[in-house]
Protein backbone atom coordinates (compact mmCIF):
# COMPACT_ATOMS: atom_id res chain seq x y z
CA UNK A 1 0.00 0.00 0.00
CA UNK A 2 1.33 3.23 -0.52
CA UNK A 3 -0.60 5.33 1.97
CA UNK A 4 -2.64 4.88 4.87
CA UNK A 5 -6.24 3.80 5.68
CA UNK A 6 -8.35 6.46 7.90
CA UNK A 7 -11.92 5.35 9.29
CA UNK A 8 -14.91 7.99 10.18
CA UNK A 9 -18.04 7.97 11.43
CA UNK A 10 -19.63 7.01 7.88
CA UNK A 11 -16.59 6.65 5.73
CA UNK A 12 -13.47 4.98 4.43
CA UNK A 13 -10.37 7.11 2.75
CA UNK A 14 -7.28 5.27 1.21
CA UNK A 15 -5.18 6.03 -1.24
CA UNK A 16 -6.97 5.33 -5.22
CA UNK A 17 -7.13 2.12 -6.70
CA UNK A 18 -7.87 0.83 -10.06
CA UNK A 19 -10.87 -0.55 -8.74
CA UNK A 20 -12.39 2.98 -8.12
CA UNK A 21 -12.17 4.27 -11.92
CA UNK A 22 -15.64 3.33 -12.87
CA UNK A 23 -16.64 5.97 -9.90
CA UNK A 24 -14.17 8.58 -10.60
CA UNK A 25 -14.74 8.60 -14.59
CA UNK A 26 -18.13 8.84 -13.67
CA UNK A 27 -17.75 11.95 -11.49
CA UNK A 28 -15.76 13.27 -14.24
CA UNK A 29 -18.48 13.52 -16.65
CA UNK A 30 -20.40 15.63 -14.06
CA UNK A 31 -20.71 19.53 -15.39
CA UNK A 32 -21.58 20.90 -11.84
CA UNK A 33 -19.37 18.69 -10.03
CA UNK A 34 -16.53 19.53 -12.30
CA UNK A 35 -16.76 23.44 -12.69
CA UNK A 36 -14.36 23.77 -10.41
CA UNK A 37 -12.13 21.45 -10.30
CA UNK A 38 -10.47 20.92 -13.51
CA UNK A 39 -13.85 20.68 -15.66
CA UNK A 40 -15.02 17.81 -17.60
CA UNK A 41 -12.87 14.92 -18.20
CA UNK A 42 -13.74 12.18 -20.35
CA UNK A 43 -12.68 8.46 -19.57
CA UNK A 44 -9.38 8.73 -21.00
CA UNK A 45 -8.46 12.13 -19.37
CA UNK A 46 -9.85 10.75 -16.01
CA UNK A 47 -8.09 8.24 -15.60
CA UNK A 48 -4.50 10.07 -16.33
CA UNK A 49 -5.85 12.51 -13.45
CA UNK A 50 -6.85 9.23 -11.49
CA UNK A 51 -3.30 7.46 -12.03
CA UNK A 52 -1.82 11.20 -11.47
CA UNK A 53 -3.39 11.10 -7.54
CA UNK A 54 -2.23 7.46 -7.09
CA UNK A 55 1.33 9.25 -8.18
CA UNK A 56 1.48 11.85 -5.88
CA UNK A 57 1.12 9.33 -2.96
CA UNK A 58 4.17 7.66 -3.99
CA UNK A 59 6.32 10.79 -4.97
CA UNK A 60 5.34 12.59 -1.99
CA UNK A 61 3.94 10.13 0.67
CA UNK A 62 0.41 11.96 0.09
CA UNK A 63 -1.82 12.81 -2.27
CA UNK A 64 -6.02 12.39 -2.38
CA UNK A 65 -7.84 9.63 -1.26
CA UNK A 66 -10.52 7.89 -2.42
CA UNK A 67 -13.76 8.28 -0.31
CA UNK A 68 -15.92 5.02 0.34
CA UNK A 69 -19.21 4.67 2.28
CA UNK A 70 -18.29 2.58 5.04
CA UNK A 71 -21.60 0.40 4.75
CA UNK A 72 -22.04 -0.06 1.15
CA UNK A 73 -18.40 0.52 -0.34
CA UNK A 74 -19.45 2.91 -2.66
CA UNK A 75 -16.75 5.09 -4.15
CA UNK A 76 -18.34 8.62 -3.83
CA UNK A 77 -15.15 11.52 -4.38
CA UNK A 78 -12.12 12.29 -3.68
CA UNK A 79 -10.46 14.53 -1.21
CA UNK A 80 -6.89 15.48 1.20
CA UNK A 81 -4.02 16.37 0.91
CA UNK A 82 -2.61 18.20 -2.25
CA UNK A 83 0.27 19.88 -3.53
CA UNK A 84 1.38 18.86 -6.81
CA UNK A 85 5.74 19.39 -7.00
CA UNK A 86 5.60 19.35 -3.52
CA UNK A 87 7.37 22.29 -1.56
CA UNK A 88 9.26 23.64 -5.25
CA UNK A 89 6.08 22.97 -6.79
CA UNK A 90 4.70 26.79 -7.04
CA UNK A 91 1.65 25.48 -5.59
CA UNK A 92 -0.06 28.35 -3.04
CA UNK A 93 0.63 25.97 0.43
CA UNK A 94 0.00 22.70 1.47
CA UNK A 95 -3.52 21.72 0.43
CA UNK A 96 -6.63 19.62 1.69
CA UNK A 97 -8.91 19.75 -1.14
CA UNK A 98 -12.27 17.63 -1.75
CA UNK A 99 -14.43 16.44 -4.72
CA UNK A 100 -17.71 14.32 -4.13
CA UNK A 101 -19.90 12.73 -6.76
CA UNK A 102 -23.03 14.64 -7.17
CA UNK A 103 -25.10 11.87 -5.72
CA UNK A 104 -22.91 12.03 -2.33
CA UNK A 105 -23.27 15.96 -1.84
CA UNK A 106 -25.23 17.58 1.10
CA UNK A 107 -24.98 14.64 3.10
CA UNK A 108 -21.89 16.17 5.22
CA UNK A 109 -19.25 13.74 4.34
CA UNK A 110 -16.94 16.31 2.43
CA UNK A 111 -16.88 17.89 5.81
CA UNK A 112 -16.76 14.25 7.31
CA UNK A 113 -13.86 13.24 4.84
CA UNK A 114 -12.12 16.61 5.26
CA UNK A 115 -11.50 16.97 8.96
CA UNK A 116 -9.80 13.68 8.80
CA UNK A 117 -7.43 14.24 6.50
CA UNK A 118 -6.92 17.03 8.39
CA UNK A 119 -5.93 15.60 11.16
CA UNK A 120 -3.81 13.21 9.29
CA UNK A 121 -2.13 15.83 7.19
CA UNK A 122 -0.93 17.65 10.68
CA UNK A 123 -0.19 14.81 12.24
CA UNK A 124 2.07 12.98 9.83
CA UNK A 125 3.39 15.77 7.49
CA UNK A 126 4.85 18.38 9.82
CA UNK A 127 2.42 20.91 7.91
CA UNK A 128 1.86 24.27 10.01
CA UNK A 129 -1.26 25.90 8.18
CA UNK A 130 -3.42 23.89 5.99
CA UNK A 131 -5.09 25.90 3.36
CA UNK A 132 -7.89 25.33 0.17
CA UNK A 133 -8.10 26.80 -3.02
CA UNK A 134 -11.54 27.68 -3.67
CA UNK A 135 -12.96 29.84 -7.04
CA UNK A 136 -15.32 32.49 -5.99
CA UNK A 137 -18.07 31.58 -7.44
CA UNK A 138 -18.07 27.79 -5.75
CA UNK A 139 -20.57 28.75 -2.78
CA UNK A 140 -20.95 25.06 -1.11
CA UNK A 141 -17.13 25.12 -0.89
CA UNK A 142 -16.57 28.18 0.80
CA UNK A 143 -19.33 27.18 3.21
CA UNK A 144 -17.30 23.77 3.80
CA UNK A 145 -13.70 26.00 4.45
CA UNK A 146 -15.63 28.20 6.61
CA UNK A 147 -17.36 25.25 8.45
CA UNK A 148 -13.67 23.53 9.26
CA UNK A 149 -12.69 27.30 10.76
CA UNK A 150 -10.50 28.27 7.61
CA UNK A 151 -11.14 31.87 6.49
CA UNK A 152 -10.13 33.74 3.79
CA UNK A 153 -6.84 34.85 3.10
CA UNK A 154 -5.72 35.78 -0.37
CA UNK A 155 -8.00 36.65 -3.38
CA UNK A 156 -7.65 36.18 -7.06
CA UNK A 157 -4.23 34.50 -7.00
CA UNK A 158 -3.51 32.40 -10.17
CA UNK A 159 -2.67 28.66 -9.91
CA UNK A 160 0.58 27.19 -11.07
CA UNK A 161 0.64 25.67 -14.63
CA UNK A 162 -1.76 23.94 -15.68
CA UNK A 163 -4.41 26.03 -14.08
CA UNK A 164 -2.49 29.69 -14.20
CA UNK A 165 -5.94 30.96 -16.42
CA UNK A 166 -7.64 29.59 -13.19
CA UNK A 167 -7.77 32.29 -10.22
CA UNK A 168 -9.05 30.95 -6.69
CA UNK A 169 -9.20 32.63 -3.41
CA UNK A 170 -7.17 31.25 -1.01
CA UNK A 171 -8.50 30.06 2.65
CA UNK A 172 -6.99 28.38 5.32
CA UNK A 173 -5.78 28.18 9.24
CA UNK A 174 -2.84 27.09 11.72
CA UNK A 175 -2.54 24.09 12.73
CA UNK A 176 -2.70 25.61 16.29
CA UNK A 177 -6.14 27.00 14.96
CA UNK A 178 -7.11 23.47 14.26
CA UNK A 179 -6.11 21.83 17.27
CA UNK A 180 -8.36 24.19 18.97
CA UNK A 181 -11.29 23.32 16.99
CA UNK A 182 -14.45 22.23 18.34
CA UNK A 183 -15.22 19.35 18.05
CA UNK B 1 -2.25 -1.99 -5.47
CA UNK B 2 1.26 -2.13 -7.03
CA UNK B 3 3.88 0.13 -4.95
CA UNK B 4 5.97 1.78 -7.35
CA UNK B 5 8.43 1.32 -5.05
CA UNK B 6 8.74 -2.37 -5.93
CA UNK B 7 9.51 -1.53 -9.68
CA UNK B 8 12.05 -4.48 -11.27
CA UNK B 9 15.35 -3.19 -12.39
CA UNK B 10 16.41 -4.50 -15.26
CA UNK B 11 20.39 -4.14 -17.06
CA UNK B 12 21.03 -4.21 -20.49
CA UNK B 13 25.12 -3.87 -21.39
CA UNK B 14 24.78 0.08 -21.37
CA UNK B 15 21.65 0.92 -19.97
CA UNK B 16 19.24 0.35 -16.58
CA UNK B 17 15.41 0.70 -16.62
CA UNK B 18 14.30 1.48 -12.85
CA UNK B 19 11.50 2.98 -10.91
CA UNK B 20 10.64 6.44 -10.80
CA UNK B 21 12.19 8.99 -8.21
CA UNK B 22 11.34 12.29 -7.31
CA UNK B 23 14.82 13.61 -7.89
CA UNK B 24 13.61 12.42 -11.83
CA UNK B 25 12.14 15.84 -12.49
CA UNK B 26 14.86 18.06 -12.92
CA UNK B 27 16.19 15.72 -16.26
CA UNK B 28 12.77 14.89 -17.13
CA UNK B 29 12.10 18.63 -17.21
CA UNK B 30 14.80 19.43 -19.40
CA UNK B 31 14.04 16.19 -21.48
CA UNK B 32 10.19 17.37 -22.22
CA UNK B 33 11.23 21.08 -22.52
CA UNK B 34 12.71 20.28 -25.96
CA UNK B 35 10.24 20.82 -28.83
CA UNK B 36 11.77 17.88 -30.83
CA UNK B 37 10.74 15.43 -28.01
CA UNK B 38 7.61 17.04 -26.87
CA UNK B 39 6.53 17.22 -30.55
CA UNK B 40 6.06 13.26 -30.58
CA UNK B 41 5.15 12.15 -27.01
CA UNK B 42 2.72 14.88 -25.26
CA UNK B 43 -0.81 14.74 -26.44
CA UNK B 44 -1.03 18.36 -27.49
CA UNK B 45 2.85 18.17 -29.54
CA UNK B 46 3.60 21.07 -27.41
CA UNK B 47 6.67 20.94 -24.57
CA UNK B 48 5.72 20.91 -21.03
CA UNK B 49 6.95 23.33 -18.47
CA UNK B 50 7.92 22.37 -15.40
CA UNK B 51 5.22 21.86 -12.98
CA UNK B 52 3.46 20.11 -15.53
CA UNK B 53 6.41 17.96 -15.96
CA UNK B 54 5.52 16.93 -12.56
CA UNK B 55 2.09 15.77 -13.16
CA UNK B 56 3.63 13.91 -15.89
CA UNK B 57 5.65 11.81 -13.63
CA UNK B 58 3.10 11.85 -11.17
CA UNK B 59 1.06 10.32 -14.26
CA UNK B 60 4.13 7.76 -14.84
CA UNK B 61 4.60 7.17 -11.58
CA UNK B 62 0.88 6.65 -11.16
CA UNK B 63 0.49 4.44 -14.10
CA UNK B 64 3.01 1.42 -12.34
CA UNK B 65 0.75 1.78 -8.84
CA UNK B 66 -2.87 1.51 -10.86
CA UNK B 67 -1.76 -1.12 -13.46
CA UNK B 68 1.08 -2.82 -11.69
CA UNK B 69 3.94 -2.19 -14.99
CA UNK B 70 4.27 1.48 -16.68
CA UNK B 71 7.55 3.06 -18.31
CA UNK B 72 10.58 2.89 -16.97
CA UNK B 73 13.38 5.45 -15.54
CA UNK B 74 16.28 4.99 -18.06
CA UNK B 75 19.53 5.42 -16.75
CA UNK B 76 23.26 5.30 -18.08
CA UNK B 77 25.26 2.49 -16.22
CA UNK B 78 28.07 4.61 -16.48
CA UNK B 79 27.75 7.82 -14.58
CA UNK B 80 23.93 7.30 -14.06
CA UNK B 81 22.91 10.28 -16.23
CA UNK B 82 19.13 10.33 -17.16
CA UNK B 83 18.48 8.96 -20.43
CA UNK B 84 14.43 9.04 -20.76
CA UNK B 85 11.58 6.45 -20.48
CA UNK B 86 10.94 2.95 -21.72
CA UNK B 87 8.32 0.27 -20.91
CA UNK B 88 4.62 -0.28 -21.17
CA UNK B 89 1.84 2.03 -21.09
CA UNK B 90 -1.48 1.26 -21.64
CA UNK B 91 -3.36 4.06 -19.80
CA UNK B 92 -7.09 3.73 -20.22
CA UNK B 93 -8.63 3.94 -23.59
CA UNK B 94 -5.44 3.32 -24.98
CA UNK B 95 -5.09 1.28 -28.44
CA UNK B 96 -3.74 -1.93 -26.92
CA UNK B 97 -0.57 -2.75 -24.56
CA UNK B 98 2.25 -0.39 -25.48
CA UNK B 99 5.70 -0.99 -25.75
CA UNK B 100 6.86 2.80 -25.97
CA UNK B 101 9.85 4.89 -25.91
CA UNK B 102 11.30 8.58 -26.04
CA UNK B 103 14.43 9.69 -24.78
CA UNK B 104 16.19 13.01 -24.18
CA UNK B 105 17.32 14.97 -26.88
CA UNK B 106 20.96 14.71 -25.88
CA UNK B 107 21.08 10.60 -25.77
CA UNK B 108 19.43 10.48 -29.62
CA UNK B 109 21.37 8.16 -32.03
CA UNK B 110 23.62 6.06 -29.60
CA UNK B 111 21.00 2.95 -29.93
CA UNK B 112 19.79 3.90 -26.82
CA UNK B 113 16.04 3.19 -27.55
CA UNK B 114 16.84 0.33 -29.13
CA UNK B 115 19.09 -1.28 -26.42
CA UNK B 116 15.96 -0.54 -23.84
CA UNK B 117 13.12 -1.28 -25.80
CA UNK B 118 14.26 -5.11 -26.88
CA UNK B 119 14.88 -5.24 -22.87
CA UNK B 120 11.52 -3.89 -22.27
CA UNK B 121 9.92 -5.91 -24.41
CA UNK B 122 11.58 -9.17 -23.16
CA UNK B 123 10.37 -8.32 -19.82
CA UNK B 124 6.73 -7.47 -20.99
CA UNK B 125 6.49 -10.95 -22.71
CA UNK B 126 8.37 -12.84 -19.91
CA UNK B 127 5.59 -11.12 -17.33
CA UNK B 128 2.32 -10.75 -19.03
CA UNK B 129 1.54 -13.57 -20.59
CA UNK B 130 0.24 -11.08 -23.22
CA UNK B 131 -0.06 -12.76 -27.09
CA UNK B 132 1.07 -8.94 -29.01
CA UNK B 133 1.75 -5.69 -28.10
CA UNK B 134 1.67 -2.24 -30.23
CA UNK B 135 3.52 0.69 -30.25
CA UNK B 136 1.76 3.91 -31.06
CA UNK B 137 4.20 5.94 -33.46
CA UNK B 138 3.24 9.61 -34.72
CA UNK B 139 3.05 9.54 -38.66
CA UNK B 140 5.90 11.80 -39.54
CA UNK B 141 8.44 10.37 -36.38
CA UNK B 142 10.66 8.07 -38.66
CA UNK B 143 13.45 8.05 -35.92
CA UNK B 144 10.55 5.63 -34.37
CA UNK B 145 9.08 3.97 -37.15
CA UNK B 146 13.15 2.97 -38.41
CA UNK B 147 13.28 2.07 -34.80
CA UNK B 148 10.00 -0.27 -34.65
CA UNK B 149 11.02 -1.83 -38.04
CA UNK B 150 14.42 -3.18 -36.14
CA UNK B 151 12.27 -4.19 -33.40
CA UNK B 152 10.59 -6.74 -36.15
CA UNK B 153 7.15 -4.87 -35.89
CA UNK B 154 4.80 -4.17 -38.24
CA UNK B 155 2.47 -1.60 -39.44
CA UNK B 156 -1.17 -3.11 -38.34
CA UNK B 157 -3.06 0.23 -39.17
CA UNK B 158 -3.56 4.12 -39.00
CA UNK B 159 -5.20 5.95 -35.99
CA UNK B 160 -5.94 9.52 -34.98
CA UNK B 161 -4.83 10.54 -31.60
CA UNK B 162 -4.90 14.07 -30.50
CA UNK B 163 -6.09 14.60 -34.27
CA UNK B 164 -2.62 13.87 -35.44
CA UNK B 165 -2.22 10.29 -37.82
CA UNK B 166 -0.29 7.68 -35.53
CA UNK B 167 0.56 4.09 -37.09
CA UNK B 168 0.00 1.40 -34.99
CA UNK B 169 3.00 -1.09 -35.01
CA UNK B 170 2.72 -4.57 -33.41
CA UNK B 171 4.64 -8.05 -33.08
CA UNK B 172 3.46 -10.95 -31.77
CA UNK B 173 4.86 -12.75 -29.32
CA UNK B 174 6.20 -15.92 -31.61
CA UNK B 175 7.71 -13.03 -33.46
CA UNK B 176 9.60 -11.46 -30.92
CA UNK B 177 10.57 -14.78 -29.65
CA UNK B 178 12.36 -16.00 -32.83
CA UNK B 179 14.43 -12.31 -33.60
Amino acid sequence: MIGPTLTTARLILRPPLHEDFDGFAEMSAEAETMRFIGGLQARDAAWRTMATLAGSWALLGYGMYSVLKRDTGEWIGRLGPWRPGGKEGGWPGDEVGWGLKRSAMGQGYALEGAAAAIDWSFDHLGWERVIHCIDKENAPSIALALRLGSLREIEDLALAPPFQDHKVDIYGQSKAQWKARAR
Amino acid sequence: MFDPRATPRLETERLILRGWREDDLDALAVMMSDADVARFLTSDQRPLDRPTTWRHLALLVGHWALRGYGLFAVEEKEGGAFVGRVGAWQPECWVGFELGWGLARSHWGKGYALEAARAAGDWVFQSFGLERIVSLVHAENERSQALAKRLGMKVRETTFYGGMAHEVWEIARAEWSAR
